[in-house]
């Protein structure tokens, strides 16, 4: 089972095997529409809180994505080179960006729980 | 805000069918379905889809000098079109510019109706306004017409179904005049695709009946409901410039690529600019380029380089699902402008290889009578 921790700008973090997964939300692949690019760090990168670490791009709009803790890279989904589409058919699943090692895993209780985030009004934003 | 923008007969219709809507031009319009933009330009290729452009404008004029007044304001040569005829044409600057590309539709030549852009209805009545000094009516009918678009090879096949009479793909750009349940409507063989395609344009209190009728007779043919994305992804594969991106007020006619578009045999506002354009040569062209799916799409603005030098820049770039790369049309120097050169693009504040090509991207269908 994976537990999901949420910011605003709609990536997530999850827990999934002990392991720490960062990708974008069911909402945000939704809002994207057809995803064709994802651009990820390189393994080894460290990134900070709040600092951009990628850019996903659908048919119609770019977007880049942003750390919601500090953390370093351990793995890239180098699925998604060919296959971008995975992160609309499971954004939170198969269609994974990252896996990371968090420098201060205490960081997570300042994010969103999955039901915070579920119940926040997301078209205002 | 939010009530400010128009909606169509068909709003309901395409929450309901599940569309992320936006405010385009002033119009609430579906942008894409649940079906997502790539399957929905796909069925335009292989099979049909079905469109709502009721944004698009519509004016009408009539008059004894009608055809003198489009003669005036338009570049293309009216005399080529004959009554039932439609022409791709442009409203030129006399600085060289263009107000607006549109449609012009010949009912007969003392009757004539403009299909114009969304974003444009305003600007371009106030200029056809200005430049009546032919004593000609002039009519803005966009709030009272809706325009349906059915686009791909099975279009014949949908309107059949649909029970319109002896619908044959037989003529690109005309038009006949129809009743379709006791509203004045026009079966249009125009596209914006590159594939054979009908736009129907039809009073409003009609629409909502023919999109059911078209959507219940294509349901055996696989039509699908198809957004503005996948409208501009379609229109980009095919070549065909968006007013915005690869026209506006400081383009020339003959920058664009357009001077087949130009009645050279004929006076028209702006016609010196551009005869001065054709005999001298500009800086700039309008020209393509495609960008391997891996590097990602360059997007408008992007600026366009060859061994270093800067030759120009993107005005619209996108993902075409059609040959699973990206694609552009850019302004390029026109030393440049020459097919298979090599060149870079920026993407994402890099720079990365691309591939000069000569717009359309893919092959125009229009003219294909069967495949």
């Amino acid at each position: 089972m994976a537990t999901f921790w949420f910011q605003k700008t709609h990536e997530y973090i999850a827990e999934v095997d002990g392991e720490y997964r960062v990708g974008i939300s069911e909402f945000a692949a939704q809002e994207l529409g057809d995803i064709t690019f994802v651009e990820l760090p390189d393994v080894g990168a460290t990134i900070a809180q709040g600092e951009r670490f990628g850019t996903v791009e659908s048919v119609k709009a770019v977007s880049d994505v942003y750390a919601p803790v500090d953390f370093q890279v351990t793995a890239v989904n180098e699925a998604l080179a060919d296959e971008p589409e995975k992160v609309n058919a499971d954004p939170q699943g198969d269609g994974w960006f990252i896996k990371a090692k968090l420098s201060d895993p205490s960081q997570l209780d300042a994010l969103m729980s999955e039901a915070d985030y579920d119940a926040m009004d997301k078209e205002a934003g | 805000m939010e009530d400010a923008a128009k909606r169509t007969p068909l709003y309901d219709t395409h929450v309901k069918l599940g569309a992320k809507m936006v405010d385009f031009a002033g119009y609430m319009m579906p942008v894409w379905y649940p079906t997502g933009i790539v399957k929905e330009h796909l069925a335009v290729r292989n099979d049909v889809g079905i469109f709502d452009l009721t944004h698009m404008g519509e004016f009408f004029i009539k008059g004894e000098s009608a055809f003198d007044f489009v003669q005036h304001v338009t570049c293309n040569d009216v005399r080529k079109i004959g009554n039932g005829g439609v022409q791709y044409t442009l409203f030129p600057t006399p600085e060289g510019g263009v107000v607006d590309d549109l449609l012009v539709y010949q009912i007969n030549p003392e009757y004539y109706m403009m299909v114009v852009n969304a974003s444009n209805i305003d600007k371009d009545w106030e200029w056809v306004n200005r430049h009546n000094d032919f004593g000609v009516e002039l009519k803005n009918s966009s709030d009272n017409y809706s325009l349906i678009a059915v686009q791909g090879p099975r279009c014949e096949e949908v309107l059949t179904a649909a029970g319109f009479e002896d619908v044959a793909y037989d003529h690109p750009f005309t038009f006949r005049r129809v009743k379709r349940d006791g509203k004045r409507a026009y079966l249009c063989i125009t596209g914006y695709t590159g594939e054979r395609g009908f736009e129907l344009i039809i009073q409003n209190a009609g629409a909502q009946s023919l999109w059911n009728d078209l959507m219940t007779a294509g349901a055996a043919l696989g039509i699908t409901p198809v957004g503005l994305g996948a409208r501009d992804t379609l229109r980009l594969e095919a070549g065909m410039c968006l007013y915005g991106h690869e026209l506006d007020d400081t383009t020339s006619v003959i920058e664009a690529n357009l001077a087949w578009t130009v009645g050279w045999d004929k006076d028209f506002l702006g016609k010196d600019v551009l005869v001065r354009h054709k005999a001298d040569g500009t800086d700039r062209l309008l020209f393509g380029l495609t960008v391997e799916k891996k590097f990602g799409s360059p997007r408008p603005g992007a600026r366009v380089f060859a061994e270093g030098t800067d030759m120009g820049a993107v005005t619209s770039g996108s993902y075409a699902p059609s040959l699973d790369k990206n694609i552009a049309f850019c302004y390029l120097r026109p030393a440049a402008c020459e097919a298979g050169r090599e060149l870079t693009v920026e993407v994402r504040k890099k720079q990365v290889p691309a591939t000069a090509v000569k717009p359309p991207f893919i092959r125009h269908r229009l003219f294909e009578h069967k495949y």
